[in-house]
C-alpha cells in the first residue's frame, strides 16, 4: 500500500495523496491504462529517469521479460497530446524496448549531426502532415503542366 | 539467329543487337543443332548449309530456363521502383522462358551507381553485363568511355574514371539496355511504359527530320523514343532531340498578348490581337512588309504566309537560319544528294566547314560507320574530334584552293567510284558564300563527284525547315533588295533573326509558341503550335518530306499556324483560297509536288554543269576572304527555342562545360 | 531574245513542275537543261524554281502580282513548244496589274 501511495505521488507529482486524487488521480479509476500503470502494475519499481516531456521510465526486473521495463506518461490526459507514445524519445525508446540496456540517464548517448527534436504525431490537429495537393494544405500545389512565359516588365 | 528471325521463330537474347557486334556472352539464345554435343550460341554461330536448328527441345528449354535463372542471381528485386517495368526484357523472359520457382537463398551482390551525366541514369545492381552499351559506346557513337572492370561476381559496367558520357547519341543506351540499369533521368519515375500513349512523329530540333515516337499521358509529353527507319535515322535519335521535351513545358506561349501603349504586353482575343494587326499595316506600302520564317516553322504555315505576303504586294520574304537569298532554283544545289543512307554508298568523303558530330549527330554516326568499313574521310573545318580520324587539310577558303590545285584528296577523290563532298551549313551563313560555294563547284566538276548513276554533292543543313523553305521558295523575289525599309515585319516563330533584319521603329508581330527573343521584341503576339501539337509537314535534309502528328493538345488558346494566317488574311481583306488542312496541303502539292509524297525521297535532278554556269554568271567574281569555316552550332544542346527553354539541355550544357574537354567543339 | 529578258519584269517566280523519267515529261527535262542557264544570265535574280518528282505531270507555273498564279501544263510538249508557251506567259504578264513588290529595280 505504502508503495502504491509513493507511486501515485510520484506519477502526479503531488505531495500528499489526496493532492495527488485531485490532480487527476482519480482518473486512474476510470481510464483501465493509467489504472494499470499506476495502481497494479507500478508501485514498487525503480525510477529510472525521466525526460523532457514528463515521461517517467520504470524498471522492475522480476517481471517477465516484455513487461519489466515502462513508461508513464508525463501528459496523462485524455485530449490530443495526452498519452502520445510518440512523445517518447529516441534514446529512450532503444532502452525501453530492450534494444540496450543502458539508459540515457545513465549514460547520455551521443545525438547525431542530423537528429531532430522529438516531435509527437499530431494527426487530427493543426500542423499536422499535409500531402502535396490536400485542400488543407497552406501550400498550393501548381498542378498546371505547362508553365506560360511571363512577358519582361517594362523597364 | 538472323535465320531463325527470317523463318518466324522468335529466339530470346539479351546482348545480341542488330546493328551491334556479336558478343555472344549472354547465352540466353542457346538453342540445339543436331550433332553438336552442346547447345550453340545461335547468335554467334553461322548458319550453315543443312543444319538442322531445333528450338524447342527439353534440352532448350532447360539451358533456357538455367540461363534465366543465372541472371536472376545477383538481380535486385527492383521492379516496383525500377523505370524499365512494364517494358523490360528480363520481366518478359522471364516470363515466357524462366522457371517458375526460384531456389535461391544466399546473398546477393550489389554494385555501386556511376555518374553518367544528367541524361542516363544508372543503378548498376541491375546490370546484367550484356555489354550492349559498351559496344554501342566503342561502335557507333565512337566514344571509348565504357567498359567492364572485374570479373565474374564483382564485374562493373561504367567509365571507372569519373567520367561523363560525352557522345551526343549517350540517350541512345537507354534505349539498349535490355534491364532498368540504364534509364533516362528526366523521364524517372514519372510513369510506367503502359498508361503512355504513343504517337508516331517526326523530330525537328536538327534537318535530319529522325523518326519518333511521342509518348505521352494526357496532356503532357512524357518521353521521346526513337521509331525504327533504315533510311534516315536507323534506330538512334539525339540526345536534344529525345530531352528537350521538357522544354515544351516552359515559357510557353498560350494567349494573344497585345502590346499596350506603356509598353506592356495584355491578354487579348484573337479578334483584338488580329484587328490590332489589321491597324498596323494602315498606311504601310505592300513593300514594306516582310516575313522571317523560323528554325521550326512547317511547310503549311510558310505557304499560308507566302501566299497571304504576296497578296499583300510584299516579296520580302526571309528564313532565319542563313543568308536569305540562298538560290533554291534547282534542288540538287541545296539537298543531300546522295540520300541519308545512300552515303553509305560511297567511297571518299570530304567534309567543307561542316561539323557533322554538332549539325546532326546521327548523321556523324553513318559516316563513322563509313569510316568504320575503311572509307577515307578529308576534312576542311576546324579540327574537332568527330569520333573518327580525318586527314585535316586546313580551315579557310585557302585551303580549299591549296585543295583544288592538284593536292592528295583530290587524287583520292577522282579516283573513287562514287566520291561525295558534303557542305555544312556553316558555309552558308558565310558573308563570302557565293565565293567559296563557286570553289566548291569547282571542285566538283574537276573531282567527278557527280557521276552517271552517282551524284556526291551534299548539302547538310542545321534547321528543320530550311529545306521546305527552299522547296516551297519562301526566298526574297527578285526585286525584295531595292525594297524600302521594313515598317512591318512577321516573324513566324522566328528568334534568332540579325538585329539588322528588324529596323528600330518596325511593327513586330511574333506568332510561335514560345515567349524568347522574338516575343520580347514583338508588338503584338500570336500563340501557335509546337510540333508535337500539330500535324504539319517538315523536309529533312535529304528532301523527304515527312509529317508530324498531334500527341498532345495545344494550350490556352493556341491555334495551328496555318489557320492563324487564313485567319489574318481574311481580317486584311485578302482572302486565302484554302480553309481545310487538306486544301492547303493540295496547295502545298501546287508549289512543289514532292511535298504530298510523304516519306519518299525524290531523286534531284543535276543540271550538268548548266547551273554552276549559271551560278557563277550570277556571283560575279567575288574573291573569298580567308575566315575560317566555322560550324553554325555554337552550343550544341541550345540551338532553338525549345532547347533554350528546356531545364534539362542546361543542366547539359553546364555538365559539359564542368568538363572540360579539350577541343570538343569548334 | 527580247522576251527573256522581260521575264522578270513581268513575273515575280517561275516554277517547272517536271517527272524525272517519265516521257511526258522529256520535253521539260530538256527545256530546263538547254534554256536555264541563258533564262538566267538574262534574269540573275528571278527565281525559276524548278521542282521534279516522280508520277506528276509536267507544268509551267507563272507567279504574277498579287499572289496570283498560272498554271499551263506542259505534259508532253517538246522543248519549242515549252519556250512558246513561257513567252505566252510573258506576254500575259505585261498587261496584269502590278503591286508594290514590282516595285524597285532589279
Amino acid at each position: 500500500m505504502g508503495s502504491l501511495v509513493k507511486f501515485l505521488q510520484e506519477t502526479y507529482g503531488k505531495k500528499s495523496l489526496l493532492d495527488a486524487i485531485k490532480a487527476g488521480g482519480w482518473k486512474a479509476l476510470i481510464d483501465g491504462n493509467v489504472g494499470q500503470t499506476t495502481l497494479v502494475h507500478g508501485p514498487g519499481a525503480t525510477l529510472v529517469g525521466t525526460d523532457e516531456f514528463g515521461n517517467k521510465y520504470y524498471e522492475r526486473m522480476t517481471e517477465q521479460f516484455g513487461r519489466h521495463r515502462w513508461v508513464v506518461y508525463g501528459n496523462l490526459n485524455w485530449e490530443a497530446h495526452g498519452q502520445e507514445p510518440t512523445t517518447v524519445p529516441a534514446e529512450w525508446h532503444g532502452w525501453l524496448h530492450s534494444i540496450y540496456d543502458t539508459p540515457p540517464s545513465k549514460v547520455p548517448p551521443k545525438k547525431p549531426i542530423y537528429a531532430l527534436t522529438q516531435k509527437p504525431n499530431m494527426t487530427g490537429q493543426p500542423g499536422c502532415f499535409l500531402p502535396k495537393g490536400a485542400w488543407q494544405n497552406p501550400e498550393k500545389r501548381n498542378w498546371q503542366k505547362m508553365q506560360m512565359w511571363q512577358p519582361p516588365s517594362r523597364a | 539467329m538472323a535465320a531463325c528471325d527470317a523463318a518466324g521463330i522468335d529466339i530470346p537474347r539479351f546482348c545480341y543487337h542488330q546493328r551491334l557486334s556479336i558478343a555472344g556472352n549472354c547465352r540466353m539464345c542457346l538453342v540445339e543443332v543436331e550433332k553438336s554435343p552442346k547447345p550453340v550460341a545461335s547468335c554467334a554461330m553461322p548458319a550453315g548449309p543443312g543444319m538442322k536448328i531445333k528450338t524447342d527441345t527439353p534440352l532448350v528449354k532447360k539451358a533456357r530456363e538455367g540461363v534465366m535463372e543465372f541472371l536472376l542471381i545477383n538481380h535486385p528485386l527492383d521492379c516496383p521502383i525500377c523505370d524499365q517495368g512494364g517494358e523490360c526484357d528480363l520481366q518478359d523472359q522471364a516470363m515466357h522462358f524462366g522457371s517458375d520457382r526460384g531456389r535461391f537463398t544466399e546473398m546477393k551482390r550489389a554494385v555501386d551507381d556511376k555518374n553518367l551525366g544528367p541524361l542516363v541514369k544508372t543503378v548498376m545492381t541491375r546490370c546484367i553485363h550484356c555489354t550492349r552499351c559498351v559496344r554501342f559506346a566503342t561502335e557507333i557513337a565512337g566514344v571509348q568511355d565504357m567498359g567492364i572492370t572485374g570479373r565474374g561476381r564483382d564485374s562493373e559496367v561504367g567509365t571507372y574514371v569519373d567520367k561523363l558520357l560525352t557522345s551526343e547519341l549517350s540517350g541512345n543506351v537507354i534505349d539498349l539496355c535490355p534491364v532498368g540499369a540504364l534509364t533516362s533521368k528526366p523521364f524517372a519515375f514519372t510513369a510506367r511504359n503502359w498508361e503512355l500513349k504513343n504517337t508516331e512523329s517526326v523530330d525537328v530540333s536538327d534537318a535530319l527530320g529522325a523518326n519518333i515516337r511521342i509518348d505521352s499521358r494526357g496532356a503532357e509529353v512524357m518521353r521521346i523514343v526513337p521509331r525504327l527507319n533504315e533510311d534516315v535515322n536507323e534506330e538512334w535519335i539525339s540526345d536534344k532531340a529525345r530531352f528537350q521535351y521538357d522544354g515544351l513545358k516552359r515559357q510557353r506561349l498560350s494567349v494573344p498578348l497585345v502590346k499596350g501603349k506603356d509598353g506592356g504586353f495584355r491578354n487579348a482575343h484573337w479578334s483584338e490581337a488580329l484587328l490590332a494587326i489589321q491597324q498596323a499595316l494602315k498606311g504601310v506600302k505592300g513593300n514594306e512588309i516582310k516575313a522571317i520564317a523560323g528554325k521550326l516553322s512547317d511547310a503549311e504555315a510558310m505557304i499560308a504566309l507566302k501566299d497571304l505576303m504576296n497578296r499583300l504586294g510584299s516579296g520580302n520574304l526571309q528564313h532565319e537560319a542563313g543568308f536569305s537569298d540562298l538560290d533554291a532554283d534547282v534542288r540538287s544545289n541545296y539537298l543531300m544528294n546522295t540520300g541519308i543512307s545512300g552515303i553509305e554508298k560511297a567511297d571518299a568523303v570530304l567534309l567543307i566547314g561542316s561539323n557533322p558530330r554538332l549539325e546532326s549527330p546521327v548523321f556523324n554516326a553513318r559516316i563513322r560507320k563509313m569510316w568504320l568499313e575503311g572509307v577515307p574521310v578529308y576534312l576542311i573545318g576546324s579540327q574537332v574530334d568527330l569520333t573518327y580520324a580525318y586527314t585535316y587539310l586546313g580551315n579557310s577558303p585557302e585551303a580549299l584552293t591549296k585543295v583544288l590545285k592538284n593536292s592528295d584528296a583530290l587524287k583520292r577523290l577522282k579516283e573513287a567510284k562514287r566520291p561525295a563532298v558534303i557542305v555544312g551549313p556553316g558555309v552558308l551563313k558565310r558573308s563570302d558564300r557565293d565565293a567559296v560555294l563557286q570553289q566548291v563547284h569547282g571542285l566538283v566538276e574537276k573531282a567527278e563527284v557527280v557521276k552517271e548513276g552517282w551524284n556526291g554533292y551534299n548539302v547538310l543543313h542545321d534547321a528543320a525547315s530550311r529545306v521546305a523553305a527552299l522547296d516551297i521558295g519562301f526566298l526574297p523575289s527578285a526585286r525584295a533588295s531595292a525594297a524600302p525599309p521594313a515598317k512591318f515585319v512577321y516573324l513566324l516563330g522566328s528568334d534568332d533573326w540579325q538585329e539588322s533584319d528588324i529596323p528600330e521603329g518596325a511593327f513586330v508581330v511574333y506568332q510561335g509558341h514560345h515567349g524568347d527573343r522574338g516575343a520580347s521584341r514583338a508588338d503584338v503576339i500570336l500563340p501557335a503550335a509546337a510540333y508535337t501539337e500539330k500535324s504539319a509537314t517538315f523536309v529533312n535534309t535529304e528532301g523527304r518530306a515527312q509529317r508530324t502528328k498531334e500527341a498532345v493538345p495545344k494550350p490556352g488558346d493556341s491555334r495551328e499556324d496555318w489557320q492563324i494566317l487564313v485567319a489574318l488574311a481574311e481580317v486584311l481583306k485578302q482572302p486565302l483560297p484554302y480553309k481545310t488542312l487538306n486544301a492547303v496541303r493540295e496547295r502545298l502539292a501546287e508549289v512543289a509536288p514532292h511535298l504530298q509524297h510523304v516519306d519518299e525521297r525524290e531523286a534531284p535532278i543535276w543540271l550538268n554543269g548548266e547551273y554552276f554556269k549559271a551560278f557563277a554568271s550570277k556571283a560575279g567574281k567575288a574573291a573569298a576572304s580567308n575566315k575560317e569555316f566555322r560550324s553554325s552550332i555554337d552550343n550544341f544542346y541550345m540551338t532553338d527555342v525549345i532547347s533554350r527553354s528546356s531545364q534539362v539541355m542546361a543542366k547539359c550544357v553546364q555538365a559539359k562545360g564542368s568538363m572540360r574537354q579539350g577541343s570538343y567543339a569548334s | 531574245m527580247a522576251w527573256r529578258s522581260a521575264l522578270s519584269k513581268n513575273l515575280q517566280e517561275l516554277r517547272v513542275h517536271l517527272c524525272q523519267s517519265s516521257k511526258g515529261s522529256q520535253g521539260a527535262r530538256d527545256f530546263v537543261l538547254g534554256s536555264y542557264q541563258e533564262l538566267k544570265k538574262a534574269n540573275p535574280k528571278f527565281p525559276i524554281l524548278v521542282r521534279e518528282c516522280s508520277g506528276v505531270k509536267a507544268r509551267l507555273i507563272a507567279r504574277y502580282d498579287y499572289g496570283v498564279e498560272q498554271n499551263v501544263p506542259v505534259e508532253g510538249l517538246d522543248k519549242a513548244a515549252i519556250t512558246k508557251e513561257l513567252e505566252k506567259l510573258v506576254k500575259k504578264g505585261e498587261s496584269m496589274p502590278r503591286s508594290t513588290e514590282s516595285e524597285g529595280s532589279l
